[in-house]
């Protein structure tokens, strides 16, 4: 009997709305901080978009403006969703690399990157 | 007294260099035999009143070429096909013509010296066998039993320089040869059609038709010229004063202007004043601004003489233009003024290195004229580009966003509390 539950329940689960609820449930357990996380890479992802758009209906005259700025939303991107990886409690960092020392080095990568950005912007 | 003496020295010496001739004036005429100097005597005046020193020898004296690389004649006039003691080897006659003097050679229906044989073929040549003659049984003198006195009028047609638009026939008894494909020889006279080259035996050879060639020269890259005639009897008085029905038959004109061109009295090129102008630039460099950068306008001219009767005149014909850099980055033709001057307004390519300019004209029967310049292109300075393009704007807003993006993102992180769980 229980198994033939679970046979439905896995039918249901594969539907478009239990699927974004089961989605929502999960991500709700998130933490806060995660969750701000998120919504910066979802800024950083979309300002990428709109790059890459602006670049495709202008053409690619000064293209070492567009590759600096370009490869700054990636880069960011990148550098937070390392950010995210570590001190995520799930992944278990937290023993080797404090929060603190995950947010250091973010900090410092991003220097790295924006000063390089700067440079080949023109 | 004295001063008016060297002024006048000077003064023959400038005119001198004004009306010299370019390859010289000092010719060697090699003969079989002393009495082909009799026989051909209308030939040689040809050379007379143009200011040539002439020197005949017979095929037995013993001449020299050149003596420690020094040549002692600028033209040789070898009309001794047949002799085998000849004193000049072919070898010096090649190093005669590497040094860019001239050589016209004639042969017979007899037999050929391997001297005669090696210097043609080093010039692209190749003579039939000994006692092998041209025949045309459709085109000889019919006046004449002989159907080896052939009547030839397959001029060269795309180099009218050399035989100056020459139409009447000649007659020609002799041997035919055949030239290799090479863009430095010319198939100055040909057969007709219908002549072919049979040896005395009686037997044909391969060698027919349009392929017949009678006489061919070569316009070597040094400008040195070589003309190969297969028959020697076509320059001799009774050739020159004989008669086909009415018609005077064309011997005369064309062993002039065949002679005169292989001695180079024209259809020589030299050019002079070449300038790269820049016009406009794209780059504002204040450092060296005289140096070419990439896309920028110039304007090339150069100024192309010939020498025609003694003198430079301004040459009036068609200059290829190619910027080279491994391949040519820019291929282009310019036309000449009456002044003789090219020039013309170029964009030069997006590539910086270092460039050749290269002019050349390659004319049929005109000399080679290869006139190259070697200039670097640089590319812009790294204070040369544009700054500040409104068309960027939006790219530097994006990252400027970046910025303000992670410094408020930290903010919000370094000050962010964990709200207490409900549980």
């Amino acid at each position: 009997m229980s198994s033939t539950t679970a046979t439905k329940n896995r039918g249901d689960n594969l539907t478009l709305s239990s699927i974004i609820s089961s989605f929502s449930d999960s991500y709700s357990k998130t933490p806060q901080k995660l969750k701000i996380i998120d919504l910066f890479l979802i800024y950083t992802f979309l300002t990428g978009v709109f790059v890459f758009g602006y670049c495709c209906l202008v053409g690619t005259f000064p293209f070492n403006s567009f590759l600096a700025s370009f490869i700054s939303c990636v880069g960011c991107f990148i550098l937070t969703v390392c950010l995210r990886i570590q001190i995520n409690p799930i992944n278990n960092f937290g023993k080797t690399i404090s929060v603190e020392r995950a947010f250091a080095d973010y900090l410092f990568c991003n220097l790295i990157l924006h000063l390089v950005v700067f440079n080949f912007l023109g | 007294m004295k001063s008016f003496i060297i002024s006048l020295i000077i003064a023959c010496i400038l005119v001198s260099n004004v009306f010299g001739a370019v390859g010289g004036k000092r010719v060697l005429i090699i003969v079989d035999d002393l009495s082909m100097v009799k026989s051909h005597s209308q030939f040689f005046s040809t050379l007379e009143g143009k200011g040539y020193k002439i020197e005949y020898h017979s095929a037995g004296d013993k001449v020299e070429l050149e003596k420690y690389g020094d040549f002692f004649y600028d033209h040789l006039i070898l009309f001794a096909p047949t002799s085998d003691s000849l004193s000049i080897t072919s070898s010096d006659v090649l190093k005669f013509i590497d040094g860019g003097n001239n050589v016209f050679i004639a042969a017979s229906n007899g037999v050929i010296s391997d001297t005669v044989r090696d210097i043609a073929t080093e010039c692209g040549i190749e003579i039939e066998d000994d006692k092998t003659s041209v025949f045309d049984h459709f085109n000889y003198d019919k006046q004449q039993s002989e159907q080896n006195l052939i009547v030839a009028d397959q001029y060269i047609q795309d180099a009218p320089i050399i035989l100056q638009g020459l139409q009447t026939p000649v007659l020609f008894k002799g041997v035919g040869h055949s030239i290799r494909q090479n863009p430095l020889n010319y198939a100055v006279l040909t057969g007709s059609s219908t002549a072919y080259s049979r040896k005395a035996s009686g037997v044909a050879t391969k060698l027919m038709g349009k392929k017949v060639g009678l006489v061919s020269s070569l316009q070597a890259r040094n400008n040195a010229r070589v003309t190969f005639a297969g028959s020697i009897d076509m320059f001799s008085n009774k050739f020159f004063t004989s008669k086909l029905g009415k018609d005077t038959v064309g011997n005369r004109e064309f062993a002039e202007s065949l002679l005169s061109w292989t001695l180079q009295e024209r259809g020589i090129l030299r050019s002079s004043n070449l300038s790269i102008k820049k016009i406009s630039t794209e780059s504002n460099s204040t450092v060296a601004p005289e140096i070419l950068t990439i896309k920028d306008e110039i304007e090339y001219s150069i100024t192309v003489e010939e020498f025609v009767k003694d003198q430079w005149v301004p040459y009036v014909g068609q200059l290829e233009l190619e910027i080279i850099m491994l391949d040519p980055y820019i291929r282009t033709f310019i036309k000449g003024n009456k002044d003789g001057e090219y020039k013309s307004i170029i964009k030069l390519p997006d590539v910086y290195g270092v460039f050749t300019f290269e002019a050349t004209i390659q004319k049929p029967g005109y000399g080679n004229l290869d006139t190259f310049v070697r200039q670097p292109i640089r590319p812009f300075r790294h204070d040369s580009y544009e700054r500040f393009i409104p068309s960027a704007f939006p790219y530097y807003a994006a990252c400027f966003s970046m910025i303000v993006g992670v410094f408020v993102f930290s903010i919000v992180f370094l000050f962010h509390q964990e709200p207490k769980k409900a549980l």
